[in-house]
């Protein structure tokens, strides 16, 4: 009665392959092998073959357009200014960092855009992560101005170029500040002007190398209390550590003071500070990448499971209190391997800041690079510092990621 | 002796479990096998031995005259020859894996076409008829996701049998489906059990079991602990084990 | 339970003192600042600046008097794209974007009339996508080889636009091409990749692997800078590659990598009994990747790679970096003309707004695609 009678079953001889005589199968078992280790080996030939034919074509390029290729520039005075940042030289003690002159080398000018983009990129991520969190925060408000407010900057910033808001802050915003004479706020411990930003900051003072003394003796009380181990002893050390310092005030005095920014017509003394077009490029990198910070932030709150308001909600917390103290420290395991990839596209995105005259590691380079002609030993120097750049910064959060979820793990 | 099925001391490891032990097995051309067995006995690991979905770490393996080679890395057998095998033993699942981007009806042609070479207008009308004969001709131009668990499976089956298989495997056809869907593929596997296809299958349905099987295969622990006819298995088992487990079982 | 317009503001307003203080600082803050907006958008701001240099802003330093190769081109990217929106939408309300495309293409012949040629230029174009986006949601057959048709259709269009010289092309147009071409061509060298990545040889593996961590560890202004410098030195100096070109080359680059990355990530997503089912099949390797797993792996990513499409976008003005005006480039170009270099904040807030305008459209376009994906409906 079955329909199932297939085609072909009964009429077929035994085998659709005659078995193989004794001594073939192993041959057929090397065979598959052997066979993947040549395609193995064929691959790897043909991608060697092909990067040492690209770069053979490059050489012949260089020698056809008399340039070559030689680092000799990097040891020339460089013969320009850089308007900020630090470089390495030799100082009486060793390296030490100083200020940027145009009798300095065209290395030391390109490791003085490398601190620009490292300070840059330091103090973004600071900044981008803190407002971040909090606007993510802001988007699970029950709030409805504040919910709509932080959408809102979430989406204005998301769907325009990072280009355009670097050129706002700096054109729109930092060079639109009154002059330094009028632009003094907070008492005088702020001075927001078009010639940067400045603000006070604690300098050393006479007493600050006694100090060190009790300060180093607080550290290595730390340290020990640390190393020992026991939550009890470290807590002790720390107590100690805190003591030490106190009493190191009693004896020296205070080891700092508050400088303010003293501003004359055309430059401001003491204090610290940043050029408008360091300080535009810091919030323009911070307040951007706050905004993918905040929806990685809102991401990972509402992957919480709903279980645990509920539960702190019938412990009695409030709102503000589940949020802060129970969810947001298990959201923070979601949260950090994301925030590696938004870390390494700030580094990366300091590079815009050749548009508004930042003197950045790739600005210089680009001075550089027309200075001397080198222009492709330059950018395969600045491509290795920022692959460098770019591996620390996800090592370190690698590291911080594997220390979080050991502590939660689930 | 026209054994489809071949196996010498067949050996597997997952590491440092041990998980097909020395198996000694043949399967004749048109036997209905049913294989029973606790989870983790190694039932399903074999069946996906057979058409190269697992590769083993030592013995001998002759699937329709074509042997395949033991390996750690799943190096052994070249991808050609396992088509050659996979060409001719068909394997149901049991999650059905149907492709969700293609409707019913190209998901029975895609292989015939693809594989066998099959022109589209031979592969269409055997898929037609294969969907007839499982009853899902008038849902031939439905996706997947728009079919019951029963009805996706049957899809599956239908899809096998479209390559024209001489062997077909079932890894436990039936247990991802609702109860009242279950009864509808064990009467498609009925009746291509009746008509002579040669077919392997782990599976949980004592009853379908008793009635289909030539023979049974209890593992236990990956070794084959007993073989035989459904009467002898069900009604006179020999080993300790074999009882405890079928008591367990077939008190449902 | 209907929401009494009391009980909705107590409720999102006022719940607790610390929201009511923020509703009472933030909402008179909200209504001033957006007063002062609008009092300077109406009534102090030279929009003319924008009105004048319209030519500018979208086509950059392109010849005029081959402007209606411009026009052309545009058209047809609106085409493509209103196609692509049209299928991947499906709407039920094509009678309405039809409806709508027609009142904008007479909108678009009264401003033609009346000597607003941009203006009645942009309108022609966003007609031509209200209408195309309406043909496919209709008949989404016609849309059967979307990628093949846009293939064809940028090589076409930079086959018309190149007579007027590449290094001419330029503003809005620059970069909704740049994007199309860009994205067109890091595509597959991204899925190539992802399955290199996947691939069961080590030696390819590494490869892919050193590739993309490579180019995803650098910027793109200098991934874009080194090619418009290495791909000079390749090539017989007899060939002149224009600089565009080595500009996309570096896009291309740069964004084959997340791609590959994003593809990748679908291809992991795919459950693995569909390769089981396609290699019991018999299905060779390549077919198994490309009819099975691909689909599959694209599918389940397409909100990502949209997201991708609009990163691509508003990275385009990266490439002012080899002196090509794009259109936040052709912004600048016109404050720098010193007739209209005090309308600073005019020109910035209209950019603004357009790429507002863009980005909004492409990101509410992935969230759709996202709804229609996880309702089920294939």
């Amino acid at each position: 009665m079955s329909q199932f009678k297939l085609s072909s079953t009964e009429s077929r001889p035994f085998g659709s392959t005659p078995v193989p005589a004794s001594g073939a199968p192993l041959r057929l078992r090397s065979g598959a092998r052997a066979r993947a280790a040549a395609i193995q080996t064929l691959i790897l030939a043909v991608i060697v073959a092909a990067v040492l034919a690209f770069v053979g074509l490059i050489w012949a390029g260089l020698q056809r357009h008399g340039i070559g290729f030689s680092l000799d520039f990097l040891d020339q005075p460089a013969g320009f200014n850089i308007s900020e940042g630090l470089t390495v030289a030799q100082g009486p003690h060793g390296l030490t960092l100083v200020p940027f002159n145009s009798q300095q080398t065209y290395a030391q000018a390109l490791l003085a855009g490398l601190y620009n983009t490292l300070v840059v990129t330091l103090i973004s991520i600071v900044l981008a992560t803190v407002l971040g969190v909090l606007v993510g925060v802001g988007r699970m408000s029950r709030n409805w101005v504040v919910k709509n407010w932080a959408w809102a900057f979430v989406e204005l910033i998301r769907n325009t170029p990072l280009l355009i808001q670097i050129i706002f802050w700096y054109f729109a915003v930092l060079l639109q500040m009154p002059g330094l004479a009028d632009a003094s706020l907070l008492h005088g411990a702020l001075i927001a002007s078009r010639q940067g930003v400045f603000f006070a900051w604690p300098a050393a003072t006479a007493a600050a190398s006694h100090y060190a003394w009790f300060v180093g003796l607080a550290v290595a009380v730390s340290a020990l209390g640390v190393l020992v181990g026991t939550p009890r002893r470290r807590r002790v050390a720390f107590v100690a550590s805190a003591a030490i310092l106190a009493l190191g005030l009693a004896f020296t005095g205070w080891p700092f003071s508050i400088e303010m920014p003293e501003a004359s017509s055309f430059s401001v003394s003491g204090g610290a500070g940043f050029s408008p077009e360091m300080a535009s490029l810091i919030i323009a990198l911070g307040v951007n990448f706050a905004a993918y910070v905040a929806e990685v932030v809102r991401g990972a709150l509402q992957s919480i499971d709903k279980g645990q308001w509920e539960a702190a909600a019938a412990l009695g917390l409030g709102h503000r209190e589940s949020l802060w103290v129970v969810v947001l420290p298990q959201a923070v395991r979601v949260i950090v391997p994301s925030l590696g990839n938004l870390y390494v596209t700030i580094a990366k995105s300091t590079s815009f800041a050749i548009a508004i005259g930042f003197p950045d590691m790739f600005s210089v380079y680009g001075t550089v690079g027309n200075q001397t002609g080198r222009a492709l030993e330059g950018i395969l120097i600045v491509m290795v510092v920022y692959l460098l750049i770019s591996l620390s910064i996800s090592a370190i959060v690698n590291l911080y990621n594997r220390r979080v979820m050991k502590k939660g793990a689930r | 002796m026209s054994a489809i099925v071949q196996m010498h001391r067949l050996n597997k490891s997952y590491g440092a479990f041990h998980v097909l032990k020395d198996i000694d097995l043949q399967i004749q051309s048109g036997e209905v096998v049913v294989i029973i067995g606790a989870s983790g006995s190694g039932k399903s690991t074999l069946i996906r031995c057979v058409n190269g979905l697992e590769h083993f770490g030592a013995g001998q393996l002759v699937v329709d005259g074509i042997e395949l080679a033991p390996s750690e890395d799943g190096f052994g057998t070249s991808r050609k020859e396992l088509a050659g095998i996979r060409k001719e033993v068909g394997m149901v699942f049991q999650h059905f894996n149907l492709f969700p981007h293609k409707t019913v009806l190209e998901n029975v042609m895609l292989a015939p076409v693809r594989v066998r070479k099959w022109p589209r207008a031979r592969a269409e009308a055997t898929a037609r008829k294969l969907l007839e004969r499982v009853g899902l001709r008038d849902h031939i131009d439905k996706y997947p996701s728009q079919l019951s668990g029963g009805q996706q499976q049957r899809v599956a089956i239908a899809r096998s049998l479209a390559m024209e298989p001489r062997l077909m495997l079932f890894d436990e056809p039936t247990s991802a489906l609702d109860p009242e869907m279950v009864g509808e593929v064990l009467e498609v596997m009925r009746e291509l059990a009746r008509s002579g296809m040669t077919m392997i299958i782990v599976t949980h349905e004592m009853g379908f079991a008793r009635e289909v099987a030539d023979r049974i295969i209890y593992m236990d622990d990956g070794k084959v602990l007993e073989q035989g006819q459904p009467a002898a298995i069900f009604d006179h088992p020999v080993h300790e084990r074999t009882r405890t487990f079928l008591s367990r079982v077939l008190t449902h | 339970m209907a929401m009494t317009i009391g009980r909705w503001t107590r409720h999102n307003l006022f719940a607790s003192p610390s929201s009511s203080l923020l509703s009472l600082v933030s909402i008179p803050l909200t209504l001033y600042v957006g007063f002062l907006i609008a009092r300077w958008a109406l009534f102090s701001a030279h929009w003319a600046v924008v009105a004048d240099n319209l030519a500018v802003l979208l086509v950059g330093t392109f010849p005029l008097e081959q402007v209606w190769r411009a026009m052309l081109a545009g058209a047809g990217l609106s085409a493509l794209f209103g196609m692509t929106i049209g299928l991947v939408l499906l709407t039920q309300r094509w009678k309405g974007y039809a409806i709508a495309g027609a009142v904008l293409a007479v909108v678009a012949a009264v401003s033609y009339a009346t000597h607003f040629q941009w203006i009645a230029g942009a309108l022609g174009c966003l007609a031509i996508a209200f209408c195309a986006c309406a043909a496919t949601s209709r008949w989404p057959r016609v849309g059967r080889g979307m990628g093949l048709l846009w293939l064809l259709g940028v090589g076409a269009i930079c086959a018309l636009l190149a007579p007027a010289g590449v290094d001419r092309w330029g503003g809005l147009l620059l970069s909704v091409l740049v994007t199309a071409i860009a994205t067109l061509l890091s595509l597959p060298v991204g899925i190539a990749l992802a399955f290199a990545r996947n691939s069961r040889f080590a030696s390819l593996r590494l490869a892919s692997t050193g590739y993309i961590e490579l180019l995803r560890s650098v910027p793109l202004v200098c991934t874009v800078y080194w090619s418009w410098i290495i791909i000079p030195l390749v090539f017989p100096p007899q060939v002149h590659i224009p600089d565009l070109a080595r500009g996309v080359a570096g896009f291309v680059l740069f964004y084959a990598a997340y791609a590959a990355e994003y593809v990748r990530s679908g291809i992991q997503g795919v459950p693995r009994g569909q390769s089981e089912a396609a290699q019991s099949l018999g299905f060779s390797a390549l077919d198994e990747s490309f009819i099975v797993v691909l689909p599959q792996a694209l599918r389940a990513v397409i909100p990502a790679l949209v997201g991708n499409v609009l990163d691509l976008f508003n990275n385009v003005p990266a490439l002012f970096i080899i002196g090509l005006t794009d259109f936040l480039k052709a912004g600048q170009t016109v404050l720098a003309n010193p007739q209209y270099s005090g309308s600073q904040y005019e020109i910035y807030v209209f950019m603004f707004a357009a790429y507002l305008a863009i980005g909004s459209l492409i990101s509410y376009g992935a969230r759709r695609i996202e709804g229609k994906m996880s309702q089920g409906a294939r």
